[in-house]
């Protein structure tokens, strides 16, 4: 409306840096990491290969481990395609079932009340703990990993879930109701969208406990080609390599799933007007 | 109505302001009677004529947003009826719209967006849809904002795009709470004289309430006073002046 004058326009902002002076950052800290690394094994040769393998050997455990072709080769990529499948599926699970829980839950109180305790304190179990009964009650198998991966990714869902509608101003809902909307209506038109930023948020949660989850039960859990079991193949043939291969690989694997979902809740949150845009 | 895009908002095609009646309107907060009078509303009995603009005032805690409520059917009076032309109020009505004080816009939704939310609930088809938002937008000052997101209009804006969600839903009565106050004077007496216009061209019923006797007074063509949930004084603006109200809500 009021016309704009190029030079009356504010500098922008410059709290925020920007995305490459960042990820530069980032790099000098990897190469920190592995400056001290390599310094402490192949450098000062403070530790045998075979206790606290150099960068390098990590490395190269790495690439036969994925992309190698000999017949020992490629068993990291089996194992974290099986791992994979494993987390999404129990994680599509969880978040189908605690999106359920945490409506019902969010919709009547009683029930928020009856639950939200037990829930919380069932959260605050480890979940390497549920293994042992997961064992005994599914067997060695798959069941079992899944079972351990959805019941800790369904609780962060539920409670965000029932706790964002529960927490929607009742101005919004006043605003739905007085404006027609009602029941289910109500629930979909206003309540759900006024909760998305919180529900997002607790997706992130639940993601970052189903992937612990997963790693921690397959670790126990032998016999279904996975990064966990390679964790435990290491450490049975004393290939110390391998295990700090594979951590690499679920911290890389987590840290990506976190960035997207927080790419996803970024964008919400800033279409929502609740974050400042640089 | 056969409602097309370029359907304007004229008197002929929009439903005029009903008459409202309350009797004996009773609400208290709480579940028992206890020896401390419960706050609270009434008994309250009160006609206002279809099309007029009633103004209530009153201080902090005299019962304004209770009425409205009720008027709104979003409490339910204990005792006493509320009635808007010739049927009960019982609950969220689609004869009326409530403006609440902080515009509770929808911030996932786009301004345009916000307005047609009432439409939708009342699944009016697209062409009328667009063509009753469009309308609304002009009436508020805002056309060509309806792509905007929400977080990028100023609070006089806002309460703008609120006050058209309200009109597009072409009411027969338009309850408002406050609606101006957490706007700078100058911007309240913009959207005052918006409001007074949008009311004269659509003959719609007003109940305006305010802590602002000035702006009761500029506004309303009758004011009710307010005081410890009961009609203190029910005068034609006219017959008033900012120091009799004064004097009489001491
Ligand atoms: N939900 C509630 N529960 C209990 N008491 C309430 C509730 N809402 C309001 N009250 C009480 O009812 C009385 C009237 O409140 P109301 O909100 O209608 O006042 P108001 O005139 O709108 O005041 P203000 O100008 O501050 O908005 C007050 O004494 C208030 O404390
Ligand atoms: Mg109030």
């Amino acid at each position: 409306m009021t016309p704009r004058t190029p030079a009356a326009d504010p500098a922008p902002p410059r709290t925020r840096s920007p995305r490459w002076q960042v990820l530069s950052w980032q790099l000098i800290g990897l190469a920190l990491i592995l400056g001290v690394w390599w310094l402490v094994t192949e450098g000062l040769g403070l530790y045998p290969p075979y206790v606290f393998p150099s960068p390098a050997q990590v490395w190269t455990e790495i690439s036969y481990g994925l992309w190698g072709t000999g017949p020992q080769d490629g068993k990291l990529l089996s194992a974290l395609a099986g791992s994979l499948r494993r987390v999404l599926t129990g994680y599509g699970i969880a978040v189908v079932l605690g999106a359920l829980v945490g409506l019902l839950m969010g919709a009547w109180r009683p029930l928020r009340a009856a639950l939200g305790a037990y829930l919380t304190g069932i959260q605050s179990v480890p979940s390497i703990a549920f293994v042992p009964f997961a064992i005994l009650f599914f067997g060695l198998n798959e069941r079992a990993v899944l079972f351990v991966v959805i019941l800790e990714g369904f609780i962060p869902v539920a409670l965000a879930v029932s706790g964002a509608l529960l927490n929607v101003p009742p101005a919004l809902r006043i605003a739905g109701r007085t404006l027609g909307a009602r029941g289910l209506s109500l629930t979909t038109g206003v309540l759900l969208p006024a909760a998305l930023p919180n529900v997002l948020t607790g997706l992130r949660t639940a993601w970052s406990f189903a992937w612990r989850a997963l790693v921690g039960a397959e670790l126990l859990i032998s016999g279904v080609a996975s990064i966990g079991e390679q964790l435990e193949v290491g450490r049975a043939t004393a290939n110390v390599a391998l295990v700090l291969a594979s951590i690499i690989i679920i911290g890389i694997i987590g840290g990506l799933f976190d960035t997207l979902l927080r790419a996803l809740e970024g964008r919400v949150r800033r279409d929502y007007g609740l974050e400042v845009t640089p | 109505m056969s409602g097309g895009r370029s359907a304007p908002a004229t008197t002929a095609t929009t439903p005029q302001g009903l008459p409202l009646l309350l009797d004996g309107v009773t609400y208290r907060y709480g579940r028992t009677r206890s020896a401390t009078a419960p706050a609270g509303l009434g008994p309250l009995s009160l006609e206002v004529r279809a099309g007029e603009f009633l103004c209530v005032v009153g201080p902090s805690g005299s019962g304004k947003s209770t009425l409205l409520s009720l008027l709104a059917g979003f409490l339910r009076p204990q005792a006493g009826v509320i009635r808007l032309g010739d049927t009960p109020v019982t609950g969220p009505d689609p004869r009326l719209t409530l403006v609440q004080q902080e515009a509770a816009l929808f911030s996932w939704r786009t301004v345009a967006g916000n307005v047609s939310f009432g439409l939708e609930q009342r699944r009016l088809p697209r062409a009328e849809r667009d063509g009753r938002v469009g309308d609304a937008l002009r009436l508020v000052g805002l056309e060509g904002y309806g792509g905007r997101r929400v977080h990028e209009l100023s609070g006089g804006q806002r309460q703008r795009v609120s006050l058209a969600r309200a009109l597009a839903l072409q009411p027969r009565l338009l309850l408002l709470d406050e609606p101006f106050s957490a706007l700078d004077d100058r911007t309240r007496t913009v959207l005052a004289d918006e409001l007074l216009g949008i009311w004269w061209s659509r003959k719609v019923t007003v109940v305006f309430v305010t802590h602002n006797l000035e702006e009761a007074l500029a506004l309303g063509q009758r004011v009710v006073a307010l005081r410890g949930g009961e009609v203190a004084l029910d005068a034609p603006a006219r017959e008033l002046d900012v120091a009799r109200l004064r004097e009489t809500l001491e």
